[in-house]
């Protein structure tokens, strides 16, 4: 069935508008749900304590009024303090630079983008961004005074051709012109009203329990546990529709981008490339997911199309908007994978046989997340490694073991090695000891990476050599006792050992 | 007393419609005169362009001086048109001599290996690309005032107010008009 751009452009407008409207209103009805419950609980105890029932019924016009009145002012409140000086907050994050003139890649930039506010007719003045990274994402931000700002990685900028990326600037330009940007941070910003409340209910619950115990009545408890239950579920609801508004919005800026461009090609192999590369979690500007092409963290949920994903995920399923803009120009998705020169899976450049743009991707983030990798963020998966269970980062596939279990994987021989590994394992054997000492910097410096198992109490790993005849760099947590291979760094040292131990023929 | 107020709003109801049809007609018709003026502005860019570039290619190519003097006049000619029809017939030569250049230019390495060059040919590239950009929203423009023109009951009111359809901007040049092949 083609479904053409525009036909999608109305129908996904069509929903989103709705969507926002119900989105708003339920958000007007839960605060009037919580009201009307708290207001219940003070009828019974009432009731329960003293004479004349209140005359008064418990639904009455003035209270939803008033109900109403202070939920839009509370929202209003929070969405104003949330989106002044948004753009530079995040700009800040993301360590973003304009695009210079000076540079040819970025002259380029400027000029996709100066193409893009053409295409919608002038109405935008868009500034383009730099975020310095090597992975592959975009986003776009706007703001009340007409300030819109399209930022690029410098990854992207340096890997897609340039109708690739006129495409994705042309889909940022799409959420710019569509509006899109704006109404995130009312989605967003407007249920955060309920996280206050329910940090105010919990604390009261804990003074109730901890402080006055069993004297108070137990009516005040019951009310604010349910209250505390009532706001968190309606909370998970709405957060629920703003991630569906969220998916909505990115399949309308792909049908606008095609609109603009006219290529639906060239978008559908950005995307297939973006969803193939590193798109850059664990960098500064997290938090932020909803504003990318594609969402930076997620990697694993949005390759699928499971109904988890389909509710709980800030963009719609990749290979479901590359199917539809393939849809366009009549084309499968093997087609487009055979017309796809570039290696599927690229691993960052941590490693031996890999290729080198390593000052980039020393990125310290600072952050540390439990079980992510230490080099990319991806969360590490848990894998079979000859046998053994290991985990493993599917990004940079880098393997985490415990210590005993290095041994066992040395042992074991089933695996075949590459000519290069085994060439370098051969040049190992056979060169002297290097001029470092084996024992290696036991310092820590900025190269040392944190533990991923024991994130908590964040220790740096220790690189050093395995030993001095294996001279191939680990890194070892003290804490734990668990290694760090990057990749290539484990079948090296089993290409070496095997090399060591082989019975000559 | 009942019926006749009823029939004031009516008929209130029915002029604001009215108004409220003309004046979305009227911002229609003008955002179509400021899509075309667009155009002209992208166009105007690329005759600053020129110069510039045939400036740098003279030095790699000596051999090429035909192509390049074409280049240069049907420039002059585009910037000397008086009529809307004359500046498009010379645009449209531009646009074809443009091209020529660009594919004689495949065959002097040194010039794509030139800093300068490599700058004006990303230049003109995004010269095109707006031209052609704003070409597609004139164009996106004169439909949307179109469709707008013939629908009930603004076509009534167009007719009134003698609102004309625009034209869609065409490609002329008989090269550009060939369809590309379809294959499945």
């Amino acid at each position: 069935m083609a479904y053409s751009f525009v036909q999608i452009e109305k129908d996904k407008s069509r929903t989103i508008f709705f969507s926002f409207l119900g989105l708003v209103f339920f958000y007007f009805i839960s605060l009037l749900i919580i009201v009307l419950v708290c207001k219940y609980f003070l009828f019974r105890s009432y009731i329960s304590y003293t004479d004349p029932l209140p005359s008064a019924a418990l639904f009455d016009w003035p209270l939803v009024a008033w109900t109403f009145i202070g939920a839009g002012l509370a929202g209003t409140f929070h969405w104003q303090l949330s989106i002044r000086n948004l753009i530079n907050q995040a700009l800040g994050l993301m360590q973003a630079a304009p695009a210079s003139t000076d540079d040819a890649q970025e002259k380029m930039l400027r000029n996709m983008v100066e193409e893009a506010q053409v295409a919608t007719g002038g109405k935008f003045r868009i500034e383009p961004f730099i975020i310095p990274t090597a992975a592959l994402n975009a986003f776009a931000l706007q703001d009340f005074e007409g300030r819109s700002v399209i930022g690029i990685t410098r990854g992207l900028l340096s890997r897609l051709s340039r109708e690739q990326i006129e495409a994705v600037v042309a889909h940022e330009a799409g959420h710019i012109a569509s509006g899109d940007c704006l109404s995130t941070t009312v989605t967003s910003v407007i249920f955060r009203v309920f996280d206050n409340i329910c940090d105010a209910v919990g604390l009261m619950l804990r003074g109730t329990r901890l402080g006055r115990g069993k004297r108070d009545a137990d009516g005040y408890f019951l009310l604010l546990a349910i209250v505390f239950l009532l706001v968190n579920v309606l909370r998970f609801l709405g957060f629920l529709g703003s991630l569906f508004i969220s998916r909505e919005r990115e399949y309308r800026a792909d049908a606008l981008a095609v609109r603009l461009t006219r290529n639906p090609l060239a978008l559908a192999e950005a995307l297939f490339i973006i969803s193939h590369r590193w798109k850059g979690a664990g960098l500064p500007g997290q938090g932020m997911e909803a504003i990318f092409i594609q969402n930076p963290v997620r990697q694993a949920m949005d390759d699928q199309d499971s109904l988890f994903s389909e509710l709980f995920s800030t963009h719609p399923p990749v290979r479901k908007r590359i199917a539809i803009l393939l849809d366009m120009v009549h084309m499968t998705e093997k087609e487009l994978e055979q017309s796809m020169q570039q290696p599927l899976t690229e691993a960052p450049p941590f490693s031996v046989t890999g290729n080198v743009d390593t000052g980039v991707f020393a990125v310290s983030s600072g952050r540390n997340l439990r079980n992510a990798c230490p080099r990319c963020h991806a969360t590490l998966t848990e894998s079979s490694y000859e046998g053994i269970s290991v985990l493993v980062c599917v990004q940079c596939q880098g393997f985490l073991i415990k210590e005993p279990d290095v041994l066992r994987i040395l042992e074991r021989r089933e695996r075949v090695f590459s000519s290069v590994i085994q060439d370098r394992a051969r040049t190992i054997l056979h060169q002297p000891l290097p001029a470092r000492p084996w024992g290696g910097y036991t310092g820590f410096d900025e190269q040392s990476i944190p533990c991923p198992s024991c994130a908590d109490a964040a220790p740096r790993m220790v690189r050093r050599f395995v030993n001095p005849r294996y001279t191939v760099e680990i890194d070892r947590c003290r804490t734990c006792g668990q290694v760090w291979f990057d990749r290539d760094e484990l079948e090296l040292l089993q290409c070496l050992y095997e090399q060591d131990h082989s019975v000559p023929a | 007393m009942m019926p006749i107020l009823v029939l004031l709003g009516l008929a209130v109801l029915l002029v604001m419609s009215f108004v409220g049809i003309y004046n979305s007609l009227v911002q229609m018709k003008v955002s179509v005169q400021n899509a075309w003026a667009q155009i002209d502005v992208q166009l105007k860019r690329r005759h600053d362009l020129i110069p510039n570039l045939v400036e740098t290619a003279k030095g790699y190519m000596a051999h090429e001086r035909g192509t390049l003097e074409s280049v240069t006049k049907a420039r002059q000619m585009a910037v000397d048109a008086s009529t809307v029809k004359d500046k498009l017939a010379a645009e449209n030569m531009l646009t074809s001599t443009l091209r020529s250049l660009l594919a004689v230019s495949e065959n002097y390495p040194q010039l794509k290996a030139d800093q300068t060059m490599s700058r004006v040919m990303e230049e003109l590239t995004t010269a095109e690309n707006k031209i052609g950009f704003a070409r597609q929203f004139y164009n996106d423009e004169v439909n949307r005032y179109n469709a707008a023109l013939q629908i009930f009951p603004n076509n009534i009111i167009a007719g009134q107010f003698s609102f004309k359809a625009a034209e869609f901007f065409q490609l002329d040049a008989p090269a550009e008009r060939v369809v590309p092949q379809v294959k499945f």
